[in-house]
């Protein structure tokens, strides 16, 4: 095999890109990772792992303003909100080296660069504008991920007008955010700031925050972070803004009427778009569809050598779906036995807000409409001795439950570390098992899980704490 | 109080049997169970059996409902005492004790449609949930296959290993509705390209590993030749003139079983079966003898292959009437273990089906070595003595595993074959 000739090239080393490397690898392939920028992608370096980061910050921050319930007296409490990024920039910086260390010690070549499409095989890296080498493949996937989505007539990443990276970023706390669009990112910034004491206004086009979670769940995580201090305008869009030198300038359009509010700063988070430009996909004949590649269930293109994964090929746009997407494609690939194309029914959605929410399968809507005849569980955390204990009570878990099968349809979750519980459902929901093998299980006492058996045993009327 | 502890392995229920499948345990663990009555579903590859309990005594399974296990391999307990044996609990009897007995003890009963393992039960609230199973199936998978009637065990798992999930058990049930769908818009013709999709499961899926089996594992050659049978004709017609005394229409086929007896008589090793490296030529003739029974559709077909024991003592009207009622026996589902085991040779005849003069190339049943197959007889105009005339032929294909029998033989042994059939006075010998 010449210098540049790879079993497999992959360009973009996000949670889709590194991941799909060190399978390859591990599979006997000679692979080449291109990345332009940083290892670990948006995910590690100005996603999922920061904002946890700053998050975390804020929770303590809460907690600390709850002190005196907690029989604990603090003084002098205050936000140094620099060392808060900081802290942030640090950990996300340690992940990216563990990126690195990871690729290395599975022998993939990282090669430096922006890589762009010679033909369905070959593949041109540049930097800084010259092309520095050619390598070419017998399969290439590409992992590109995806950037912040803007508004026709706003672009965001500007010192007042920002995107995540702005807003993980900034120097100081502003004294007001807008914050276009409810979806995660959205209500985790919301959370964030709010919490060091931002006023912090939320602008949501649909008549729900949270738009993809159930209604309930919606309905409710809205009052509880309406207790934190967040104004929500739903059924609203933002139709045109201005920055100024010391503030931005927001044309809110209402049900009653159009307003023009000032703001500190603003955050857009009205979603992502591919990132499939500027590869040159068009001259190898890759399809796209309103910015994404088109791919097969095993992630393949039109074009039989290339294949795509992550935020590149389609929603949800998630890291555990692109490192899943990553394994299934390479393992497909590689022609390995047990190659299995991801289920796209059982993809988790987490939001890190306060509360937390969280999610799988179908919600109520999604399933009468679906025409399954479901029977509801729920389960208060008010009623789960743990949650009591942390002094986090607030929430709920609901479950879906097919009627004639006991299948759990869904499991919709809002309270505290909800993130660290979905995973059962996402487990049992993989490994099929019904609510009677749920309503089996034993869950230790006292966790909030028992919350979740609570809530499916409640679907057959056996709920015991409520 | 001591608890004696009486093993029950997998019987072995027929000569062929080297493995069983539990199809179902018609007793729950912790039961008395009496000598006598019902104890277990008991699956081959070919048939079902109704085993029944060779002891009285607490019963406790060991093997779950589902799994497949080599004949003699433990499959439950009985004990004197209601709770499972553990170490201390003394043995009654060798385990290898039992399985004669219940070859002796149990009438066979056989159907023809398996008996699907009840896997469903697992779902249930019921004690027995969480014995591990061979079938590898979800929770869901296996409350679906109860509730839409799909039977796990014909599906093929597209899960991590070969478990099967729900999509198998769907696609399983769509596929079902799909075909009689298709069935029933093909009386209405035209439609659409697919007439009608055939699970390969059952007995369709056994016919398939057999015939594919067979065509890997020997070396097989097929030989065509015609032999005249117009004389042989003349002597059955005297025959079917007198059906009313003999009880039955002699066949033309009962003639040429024992024309083979003759040919196998002069050519033994025709007579054998290939187990284990060994050639194991037999002494009786266990007349094997291709039976087509009605597929799952109709547009199906299928294939079983009954036994009649001991062709070489009986006589023609015997092999006739015992080869109706073993013909009737399988096609109704109701054969033994015997009437499906223990061939030494095949006759698989394609006569009056196939057009005249067909020659086939038919595919040894394993482990038998030889295989005739009689087709549809053929008028030809034959020279005899100097002279033309007119002649029955019988079109005939043979087929011998090389690998047990050369040239020389098989060639000898047709042409006693043939020597018999056209010289029908032989048969008398």
């Amino acid at each position: 095999m010449s210098e540049n000739k790879y079993n497999l090239i992959v360009i973009g080393g996000g949670p889709g890109g590194y991941v799909a490397a060190i399978r390859a690898s591990q599979l006997g392939m000679r692979v080449a990772l291109i990345e332009k920028d940083q290892l670990g992608g948006v995910c590690l370096n100005w996603g999922c792992i920061p904002a946890k980061a700053l998050l975390r910050s804020a929770e303590i921050h809460h907690l600390l303003k709850a002190a005196s319930a907690f029989g604990l007296r603090v003084s002098d409490m205050g936000v140094d909100w620099s060392a808060v990024v900081a802290r942030s920039r640090e950990v996300a910086g340690q992940l990216s080296k563990g990126v690195a260390h990871l690729l290395k010690k599975n022998k993939v070549e990282i090669i430096s660069g922006h890589g762009t499409f010679q033909s369905a095989n070959s593949i041109s890296v540049s930097r800084d504008g010259a092309e520095t080498v050619t390598l070419s493949a017998d399969h290439i996937i590409v992992a590109t991920g995806a950037r912040a989505r803007d508004l026709p007539g706003i672009t965001a990443g500007s010192d007042r007008i920002w995107n995540y990276r702005q807003a993980m970023t900034a120097t100081a706390l502003p004294s007001s955010l807008l914050v276009v669009g409810s979806g995660a990112i959205g209500i985790e910034f919301a959370s964030l700031f709010a919490e060091f004491g931002v006023a912090v206004s939320v602008v949501e086009m649909a008549d729900r925050i949270l738009p993809n979670e159930d209604t309930e769940v919606s309905a409710y995580a809205k009052a509880q972070f309406e207790k934190r201090g967040i104004r929500f305008l739903t059924e609203a869009k933002v139709t045109s803004m201005e920055e100024t030198a010391s503030s931005v300038e927001a044309v809110i359009e209402t049900n009653t009427g159009s307003n023009r509010e000032v703001f500190d700063c603003a955050l857009m988070a009205v979603g992502v778009v591919a990132n499939s430009d500027s590869l040159a996909l068009e001259k190898v004949g890759v399809e796209l569809k309103n910015s994404s590649i088109v791919i097969n269930k095993c992630g393949q293109t039109h074009v039989p050598s290339i294949w795509a994964i992550g935020d590149v090929a389609g929603g949800p746009w998630l890291a555990h779906k692109a490192s899943h997407e990553a394994v299934a494609t390479v393992e497909h690939i590689a022609g390995h036995s047990n190659a299995h194309p991801i289920n796209r029914a059982n993809i988790p959605g987490c939001t890190y807000s306060f509360p937390q929410i969280a999610s799988i399968g179908l919600t109520e809507q999604q399933a009468l409409a679906a025409n399954h005849k479901i029977r509801k569980g729920n389960f208060p955390f008010i009623g789960n001795g743990k949650a009591l204990a942390l002094g986090d009570a607030d929430g709920f878990i609901k479950t879906i439950i097919d009627d004639d099968t006991g299948e759990i349809l869904g499991a919709h979750m809002v309270g505290a570390e909800v993130t660290e519980l979905i995973h059962s459902f996402v487990l049992a929901r993989e490994l099929e098992a019904t609510e009677d093998e749920v309503g089996m299980t034993m869950f230790p006492h006292p966790t909030l899980s028992e919350a979740l058996h609570e809530s499916v045993l409640s679907a057959a009327g056996k709920a015991l704490h409520i | 109080m001591a608890n004696t502890v009486t093993e029950y392995v997998m019987p072995k229920l027929a000569m062929a049997m080297n493995e069983g499948t539990v199809a179902d345990w018609l007793v729950q663990d912790g039961d008395y169970v009496e000598a006598g009555i019902p104890l277990a579903a008991i699956e081959t590859e070919k048939v079902a059996y109704d085993v029944e309990s060779p002891v009285s005594g607490y019963f406790y399974s060991v093997v779950p409902v589902g799994q497949t296990v080599d004949c003699g391999t433990l499959l439950a307990h009985f004990c004197t005492e209601p709770r499972r044996p553990d170490a201390a609990d003394t043995s009654a009897n060798s385990s290898t004790d039992l399985p004669a007995d219940t070859l002796g003890a149990n009438e066979a009963r056989s159907k023809r449609d398996p008996v699907a393992p009840s896997v469903v039960d697992s779902a249930s609230d019921t004690a027995a949930t969480s014995e591990p199973k061979r079938l590898k199936s979800s929770p869901l998978a296996r409350k679906l296959g109860k509730q839409l009637n799909i039977q796990l065990d014909a599906l093929t798992g597209s899960g991590p290993g070969g478990r099967i999930v729900k999509r198998d058990v769907m696609a399983a049930s769509e596929s079902k509705t799909h075909q009689s769908a298709q069935l029933a818009t093909a009386a209405e013709a035209s439609g659409g390209d697919i007439l009608a999709t055939l699970p390969m499961s059952g007995l369709r899926k056994t016919i398939a590993n057999r015939m594919v089996q067979s065509l890997q594992n020997t070396a097989q050659v097929s030989c065509h030749w015609e032999s005249d049978i117009t004389r042989l004709l003349a002597q059955r017609a005297e025959l079917v003139e007198q059906e009313d005394l003999l009880g039955t229409r002699v066949s033309v086929n009962a003639f040429l079983i024992k024309a083979l007896v003759y040919a196998i008589r002069q050519v033994p090793i025709a007579n054998a079966n290939v187990v284990n490296d060994e050639i194991v030529i037999h002494r009786n003739i266990n007349m094997g003898m291709a039976i087509s029974i009605p597929g799952s559709t109709e547009y199906d077909s299928g294939l079983m292959v009954g036994v009649l024991h001991n062709v070489e003592s009986m006589g023609l009207v015997a092999i006739d009437k015992g080869m109706r009622s073993l013909i009737a026996r399988v096609r109704n589902g109701e054969a033994t273990s015997d009437d499906l085991s223990g061939s030494t040779f095949t006759l698989s005849s394609t006569a009056g089906i196939g057009p005249p003069g067909l020659k086939t190339t038919p595919v040894l049943n394993q482990p038998n070595v030889a295989l005739l197959g009689p087709s549809t007889p053929v008028e030809r105009p034959m020279i005899k003595d100097g002279d033309v005339k007119a002649c029955t032929m019988l079109p005939l294909s043979f087929t011998f595993d090389h690998r047990a029998l050369d040239g020389e033989p098989a060639a000898r042994f047709m042409a006693a074959l043939n020597n018999a059939l056209e010289k029908p006075s032989l048969l008398l010998t």
